[in-house]
């Protein structure tokens, strides 16, 4: 049992592709909160309204990013809009990714106007910057403002299916791959759905326990107690539909269970039963139970909600690790397995692979600089009552 | 018509022009050339997409039915007209960037298959290519058991060689391991192709030491002299030695000869000679090592009696190589001195030797 | 009343009227259609592998590799050995290392052969689906190919390959498999792998010609395709092939 194909010594997907689908999955994910708010009228999400699409716009600039690092031509990435092959799944991204994006700015531009135009009443460099944003067009009123919420709520609402399908479509792409008997199922567009608004609300409640430790603000409770919630909900879903996915194939004992036994018994061990499920999904499971059916107090609710988010981050990078590793670490001979470690310094290494991932957060702190992400009133006082200036938020 | 009904036929517009879109792209995704233009299906989607955006906020602000605030869209125009100006520039370049040819033949650019076609010059020229200038190497070659090997297997490409004969010649690696790389008794290899486990190949033939090359005794052009070519031979039944199928398992293979599939062997037909050849001092070499049978087919093969004298001195020939207690060796060129000095070089052995092997063939 | 209702009908009918004409103007087919190529007879090339003649001297591999210049470590044809012991375990192997020579291993087993494998150049074959910029394809005459000037190298069509033929070339980053030696060929040459194999175990012809070898192989021999439960339908027909392969 120790034979892999030739061609196969060299695992062709690397630390970047795991690093992709992560980012459009908190892509997906911060969108998704973004809209319960401006689409579902959540309004205990209004703190971090703004915050979650600016964040969901700059991860979604990076996105890319991983992608040409690993293209083998990367100066001829165009091509994907150039003559796209519509029987690839891959060929949707460049339209899909193209359109989501369009649609994102479009929002961002409208939610923020207000702000956009009162930063461009200033002086220098930022307010030139601002107008030109606004195509020199600063003029607002309560019937601009009105046309702004009904263009918002249609674009988060028709943002939400883009979002699904911009993530989905990785998910296809491993799912439809009849070759790999670890990545062929018909679940994996869905698991990639839901695990990946798991992984971005996660990630804005890491960043907003960032942002409010750095800049000594208090957190919003209510807020974080519904965010907790929300991901306790997705969450319980992602793992139920991993697990499906993992107990079916192991319950049928088709041929291919034999070699893939094997892979989570000699490659996988670590990184999948025990980091991905026992540790890192049922911890998190059980403190997010805890806040959510216990209700404990905000100090310690914000507390687990912050560890569990934490780990859910790592829960779902390390789910698209054993994925698109995992699948590649067994061979198509199904009698071997081969092995892969990213390298650290290598173009698709370890370190690219952190800049990468570090990269958004700074960007949006310069965001921030310009536009404010969080409406500051609130962390001077407790949430102002919904009644009381109707500003889109 | 009212808002309401507006807004219900912009939706159901929307929706088959959804459908159609589907439609056309599953029709593009066959392998076939694409039916539909980018700008069409792009242009449709579109459509699509406004027009259900359009249906569902009639019927919405139908709906709701009270007299709505005014909402003033005058601030979208710049930027949605800056969108469409950018997606119009950007589709054009799109369609102009498209090389040509692409989609004539299928989803893919026409000229590709040229360049394929023309992506490198042909290195292997072929053993024809050779024989316009190498005929006696070539018809050596041609009759005896390597004639289905080409000769770039052993000297490489010839296409440097036949632009440049004299500045570029071909070699070849003359050592034992060039031949045992596909005569080296394996396991895998089928039993009646003809290899060696090089130690016990030496003590038959009587070589004493490990290193000594298989060129010393065998032509690579002419390895077992043969007199004339293997397609000329004549036809004979399938017959098997035991190592054919019996690579090893000798021991298992024993307990049951009754069990024993029925199988041509050359004392079923030969039986005289094949016991009288077993008193002889050729005793220990198999029918098979002179009388070379070749399988041609799943029903017979070619048997071919070997008489050139160069085959009788692989083994009987005097060298520095020779171990002690090997076969009888002589120098071919003495031994007709000796004995007959009106035979050429190439009589055959077996007029005065054949009581050696065995007696005078018999029928049946 | 009747006449709202009246209205509401008339206006649905509209709707409805309008609907359609737009789908009908819809589905013009306004692009053009492509044409594959008519007129002339062409081959269509297929490739059969006699497994019970392959004797693992790996001459189709270094004939590749010096005809086609394929990356180190890298291989667009290959050999593969089956050895199976008495207790019904399997070991498999392939010279890829030490310059393509096998050397022994289990000799204890009862049966054993060679395989050679080969890109199968599927009629339905998943690497031209999967392949986001129409870089590969499939010519008429049935040989699936990569065009070098549109491959972005992404990837995608070699994890699709259900054979492991695809890999990406570390020297130019995209995408490169067996071509059936496309510029031979092209000039009525064999493919070098199968000019070398001095066992006939390659045979490569038109399976459009009747009266070609493989089409006469394929006619009188058993044989199998790899892996057909993928639905590539694979025109590579291995004879003899035992159930081992994969």
């Amino acid at each position: 049992m120790d034979f892999v194909f030739p061609n196969e010594a060299h695992v062709t997907w690397s630390a970047m592709i795991v690093l992709y689908p992560f980012i459009t999955g908190l892509v997906a994910g911060a969108f998704i909160v973004s809209s319960l708010y401006h689409v579902f009228g959540r309004q205990e999400l209004a703190p971090v309204a703004r915050f979650s699409l600016a964040s969901a716009f700059i991860f979604l600039l990076f996105a890319p990013l991983p992608l040409l690092i690993h293209l083998g031509q990367p100066q001829r990435a165009l091509n994907i809009l150039v003559t796209p092959n519509f029987s690839s799944a891959m060929a949707g991204f460049g339209y899909i990714y193209t359109a989501y994006l369009v649609v994102v700015a479009l929002e961002i531009w409208f939610v923020m106007r207000g702000d956009f135009i009162a930063r461009a009443r200033g002086g220098g460099w930022v307010a030139m910057f601002c107008r030109a944003v606004l195509f020199f067009d600063l003029h607002e009123d309560d019937a601009t403002r009105r046309a702004d919420k009904k263009i918002v709520r249609f674009l988060a609402g028709l943002g939400i299916p883009m979002a699904c399908l911009l993530h989905g479509y990785v998910g296809f792409l491993f799912g439809s791959l009849k070759a790999n008997p670890w990545w062929s199922t018909s679940l994996m567009f869905v698991i990639f759905i839901f695990s990946a608004i798991v992984s971005g609300i996660s990630v804005l409640i890491f960043h907003y326990f960032l942002v409010s430790r750095i800049n000594r603000w208090r957190v919003d409770d209510a807020c974080v107690q519904s965010l907790g919630t929300y991901l306790w909900g997705f969450m319980i879903v992602a793992v139920a539909l991993e697990l499906l996915e993992i107990l079916s194939i192991a319950y049928k004992q088709t041929e291919e269970w034999e070699v893939l036994g094997m892979l989570i018994e000699r490659k996988l061990m670590i990184s999948y039963v025990v980091l991905q499920f026992a540790v890192f999904s049922i911890v998190p499971f059980l403190l997010l139970a805890i806040t959510a059916l216990f209700k404990p107090s905000a100090r310690i609710a914000n507390r687990l909600i912050l560890a569990s988010a934490t780990m859910l981050l790592v829960q779902v990078l390390l789910m698209r690790w054993n994925v698109v590793i995992g699948g590649q670490l067994l061979s198509k001979s199904m009698r071997g397995f081969t092995d892969y470690f990213p390298g650290i310094w290598e173009k698709e290494g370890l370190v690219t692979a952190a800049v990468i991932f570090t990269l958004p957060f700074a960007l949006l702190y310069v965001f921030h600089r310009i536009v404010p992400l969080f409406p500051t009133q609130e962390h001077e006082a407790p949430a102002a009552p919904p009644e009381v200036t109707p500003r889109v938020a | 018509m009212s808002t309401r009904s507006r807004g219900w036929a912009a939706i159901a517009t929307g929706l088959c022009a959804l459908l159609a879109l589907a439609a056309m792209a599953y029709r593009d995704s066959r392998d076939v050339a694409p039916a539909f233009s980018m700008a069409v299906l792009v242009v449709v989607g579109l459509a699509a997409v406004a027009l259900l955006a359009v249906g569902v906020s009639l019927v919405a602000s139908a709906r709701e039915g009270r007299p709505q605030e005014p909402a003033s869209y005058r601030h979208t125009l710049r930027p949605f007209g800056v969108l469409g100006a950018l997606f119009v520039v950007a589709f054009t370049a799109r369609g102009l960037a498209v090389p040509e040819g692409f989609g004539r033949d299928g989803p893919y650019r026409a000229g590709a298959r040229d360049d394929a076609a023309q992506a490198r010059k042909p290195r292997y020229q072929g053993a024809a290519a050779c024989l316009e200038c190498h005929a006696p190497e070539n018809q050596e070659t041609g009759k005896d058991v390597h004639h289905t090997v080409q000769c770039e297997t052993c000297h490489g490409p010839g296409d440097a060689h036949i632009a440049a004969p004299k500045e570029q010649h071909l070699t070849v690696d003359a050592g034992a391991d060039a031949c045992l790389v596909c005569h080296r008794k394996l396991t895998a290899r089928p039993g009646p192709f003809p290899q060696i486990h090089p130690p016990d190949h030496f003590r038959l033939v009587g070589v004493k030491e490990s290193g000594v090359a298989c060129t010393r005794c065998h032509d690579p052009h002419q390895p077992i002299f043969l007199t004339k070519p293997v397609a000329e031979a004549r036809l004979h039944p399938l017959v098997h030695r035991c190592r054919d199928c019996h690579v090893n398992r000798t021991d298992e293979t024993l307990e049951r000869p009754a069990a024993h599939p029925a199988i041509f062997q050359c004392g079923t037909c030969h039986a005289a000679v094949a016991a009288d050849a077993k008193g002889r001092r050729h005793a220990d070499v198999a029918c098979t090592t002179c009388h070379l049978f070749i399988r041609e087919s799943d029903f017979a093969g070619r048997i071919v009696r070997n008489t050139d004298p160069r085959f009788c001195l692989l083994c009987h020939r005097a060298a520095d190589f020779r171990r002690e207690g090997g076969p009888a060796t002589i120098d071919w060129d003495e031994h007709r001195k000796t004995y007959d000095d009106t035979l050429p070089a190439t009589a055959p052995c077996t007029p005065c030797h054949l009581d050696t092997v065995h007696a005078e063939r018999s029928p049946g | 009343m009747s006449d709202e209702r009246d209205d509401g009908l008339r206006n649905r009918r509209e709707a409805l009227q309008m609907a359609g004409a737009a789908v009908g103007l819809l589905l013009l087919p306004i692009g053009r259609l492509g044409a594959e190529e008519r007129g002339g007879r062409q081959p269509y090339w297929g490739y059969a592998i006699d497994t019970t003649k392959c004797i693992g001297c790996c001459a189709c591999m270094r004939a590749c590799r010096e005809e086609n210049d394929v990356a180190e470590g890298y291989f667009r044809t290959w050999i593969e050995r089956y050895q199976i012991k008495a207790d019904g375990s399997v070991t498999v192997d392939a010279a890829t290392t030490d310059d393509f020579v096998f050397s022994e291993r289990d000799p204890d087993s009862v049966k054993a052969y060679f395989v050679p494998k080969i890109c199968n150049h599927c009629e339905k074959s998943v690497c031209n689906q999967v392949c986001p910029v129409g870089a590969a394809y499939r010519t008429s005459d049935g040989v699936v190919l990569v065009d070098t000037k549109r491959c972005i190298g992404c990837g995608y069509c070699v994890q699709a390959c259900p054979y492991g033929s695809r890999f990406i070339d570390p020297r130019t980053h995209m995408a490169d498999k067996c071509t059936l030696c496309y510029h031979r060929i092209t000039k009525g040459q064999l493919p070098a792998c199968v000019q070398a194999c001095p066992k006939g175990a390659r045979i490569f012809g038109d399976l459009s010609d009747p009266k070609s070898e493989i089409s006469t192989i394929l006619k009188q021999r058993r044989y199998r395709l790899l892996k057909p439960e993928m639905g590539t339908h694979p025109k590579c027909y291995y004879v003899g092939l035992d159930r081992e392969v994969i």
